[in-house]
């Protein structure tokens, strides 16, 4: 019954923060404990270290997008890799990768960076409809790439719903490269695939020296984030605050890109994302100590593992679950709704904590662009101009190819697991 | 004389908003700097300053509270709202007046359960980092869901709830 009021309360439209706020109040009340377990709850935002993160790499992919940034990438990679067949399909999906990664925002690139890919697609001939659909769902790359947001607040909620596991970020760093690579190579060979019989790509690719000087204070970003990250000479935290201080010093002291009395605009538009993500956040731990303090998790494996006799099966109906849920919800919003709920009953089944943050995070990243309501196909309606009607067609192919991706990483547990086996 | 109120209201919710702007930047800013320093002095110099970990937390928390308030007042928290968009205007106009109220109520129950927090922490007297006290760092979520309440309710008795609150 609850359930149902606090459902319809959020699909009315209420803030989805209030919906959880209350429902963690009334679970407090029932269960005879004090009001204040919620604000102890609710502090710890800030007290886990990793958040730290948050607002640092969120403002720095804002202020990139508001600078002259994605263009200078373009022109660098069209005059390193513009002569490859399919070659600016393919430098779309890797700038859409890295922008997606450093912003943790899907929304963000469809706006910053479709709108520079679009024209140069439909220039070098691709048709307009494979054009318009690479650049919506295209955009949603990324998201299990390392820094991503959505990797880091996985590993917050799963550590907190299982803190015997030692789920580590730097795993789930490690375990997002090999599926994100293909999802990346499946929709690259479908791009050369449409490109085949076309005359090969018009239009002149800039100097290669004059782009790459352009772009000179970019291009390090990437090696020594990803590269700190990923050998462990940086803590995450850390990556993030060096990714700010380069940004912001690149940006507004050296290029002049942003004036400095913009900046607190920027700051406050980039924090203003991170608050409603971490308020969202701040309550739902307060929720899911409840649960998890009258068994909710428990009770419904108990409910629902009759009806599944194989792990497969329930990955798969996770995965079905979660296309929905990521389809309606903000991507941040479903993964601290329903990844303290649906972690227990995994690791019940068997499930490797971190394949299951993989499975989770490539569901809600098809949901990016799954009709009807998925964010980015109503931000390329809306930048492009085009009825949403034409973008659902646009994007159809590559969501056919998407889901295939995700039909591998969810039977091939290895894909996800290999890498951070490794290292 | 109303009118004299709603003008001064509004001019002094101009000057709240530059204010928790100017706030927000300060502490990112603080947090990226210490952050740096930390960097630096563990990489060149093989030391710490100790309390700067605990600093930048308390600046997240700040941080969110702050731009809670500013995303209140924006409307830019996240919701779903799939369901108002088929109901008649007027309805959805109501209803979303009602959510709108019920947010600010919610928002001053966080008030009830966060203020005994804030007294406890008072009464300890424990500091958070360098000479800052728990209490203070915690203060801001009280202080922060009152603001909130503000709004929402403002929003809501206003009469385009899609509208921006005064506060």
């Amino acid at each position: 019954m609850l359930v149902f009021v606090l459902l319809l309360l959020a699909l009315f439209g209420m803030p989805l923060f209030a919906v959880i706020a209350l429902g963690a109040i009334i679970g407090f009340h029932q269960a005879g404990l004090s009001l204040s377990v919620v604000a102890l709850e609710f502090q710890r935002i800030g007290e886990t270290p990793v958040l730290v993160a948050l607002p640092l790499f969120t403002f720095a992919g804002v202020l990139l997008a508001h600078s002259n940034t994605p263009q200078r990438l373009v022109d660098v990679s069209r005059a390193l890799f513009g002569w490859l067949p399919g070659g600016l399909a393919i430098l779309a999906l890797g700038l859409f990768a890295l922008m997606t990664a450093f912003t943790g925002a899907s929304g963000i690139t469809v706006v910053a960076l479709g709108s520079l890919m679009l024209p140069a697609l439909l220039q070098a001939g691709y048709p307009e409809r494979f054009s318009l659909g690479m650049v919506t769902a295209g955009s949603s790359m990324g998201v299990l790439l390392a820094p991503s947001l959505p990797l880091i607040l996985y590993a917050v909620v799963a550590q907190q719903v299982a803190p015997g596991q030692s789920i580590r970020i730097e795993d789930l760093f490690l375990a997002g490269i090999l599926p994100a690579l293909l999802m990346m190579a499946l929709l690259a060979g479908w791009a050369i695939y449409v490109r085949r019989g076309l005359p090969p790509e018009p239009g002149e690719a800039p100097p290669v020296l004059k782009s790459l000087k352009a772009a000179i204070w970019e291009l390090p970003l990437p090696f020594i984030v990803l590269g700190g990250i990923y050998s462990g000479w940086l803590l995450v935290v850390e990556a993030a605050v060096v990714t700010a201080a380069w940004v912001l010093i690149s940006i507004v002291f050296i290029r002049r890109d942003i004036e400095l009395k913009k900046l607190p605009g920027i700051i406050s538009e980039s924090m203003v994302l991170v608050g409603a993500i971490l308020i969202v956040l701040g309550m739902s731990m307060a929720s899911t100590n409840i649960m998890i303090d009258t068994q909710v998790p428990q009770r419904l494996f108990e409910t629902v593992a009759p009806w599944i006799d194989s792990q497969i099966v329930f990955l798969l109906i996770v995965n079905l679950l979660l296309l929905v849920v990521g389809m309606v919800l903000d991507i941040f919003a479903a993964l601290v709704i329903m990844a303290p709920l649906i972690i227990p009953i995994a690791l019940a089944f068997g499930v490797d904590p971190v394949h299951l943050g993989i499975i989770f995070l490539a569901n809600l990243q098809i949901g990016y662009c799954t009709p009807p309501v998925g964010i980015n196909l109503f931000l390329a309606s809306h930048r492009f101009n085009k009825d949403i009607l034409e973008i659902y067609r646009a994007t159809l192919p590559f969501l056919g190819w998407l889901l295939i991706a995700l039909l591998m990483i969810t039977w091939w547990p290895a894909l996800s697991l290999w890498l951070p086996g490794r290292l | 004389m109303i009118e004299i109120f709603s003008e001064a209201l509004q001019e002094f919710g101009r000057l709240f908003r530059k204010l928790e702007v100017a706030l927000l930047s300060l502490i990112f800013i603080a947090i990226v700097v210490l952050g740096l320093t930390q960097i630096g002095l563990r990489n060149l110099a093989d030391s710490s300053l100790p309390w700067s970990d605990a600093a930048m937390r308390a600046g997240v928390l700040w941080i969110a509270m702050i731009a809670s308030c500013i995303a209140a007042a924006e409307s830019k928290h996240i919701r779903i709202d799939v369901l108002s968009k088929l109901l008649p205007p007027v309805w959805a106009r109501w209803i979303g007046r009602l959510l709108l109220f019920a947010t600010g109520v919610i928002c001053i129950a966080m008030v009830y359960a966060s203020l005994p927090v804030v007294r406890l922490e008072l009464e300890f007297q424990e500091l958070a980092f360098l000479n800052v006290p728990r209490w203070l760092v915690l203060a801001i979520i009280p202080t922060g869901f009152i603001l909130m309440a503000l709004r929402f309710m403002g929003a809501a008795i206003a009469f385009n709830p899609e509208r921006e609150p005064k506060l």
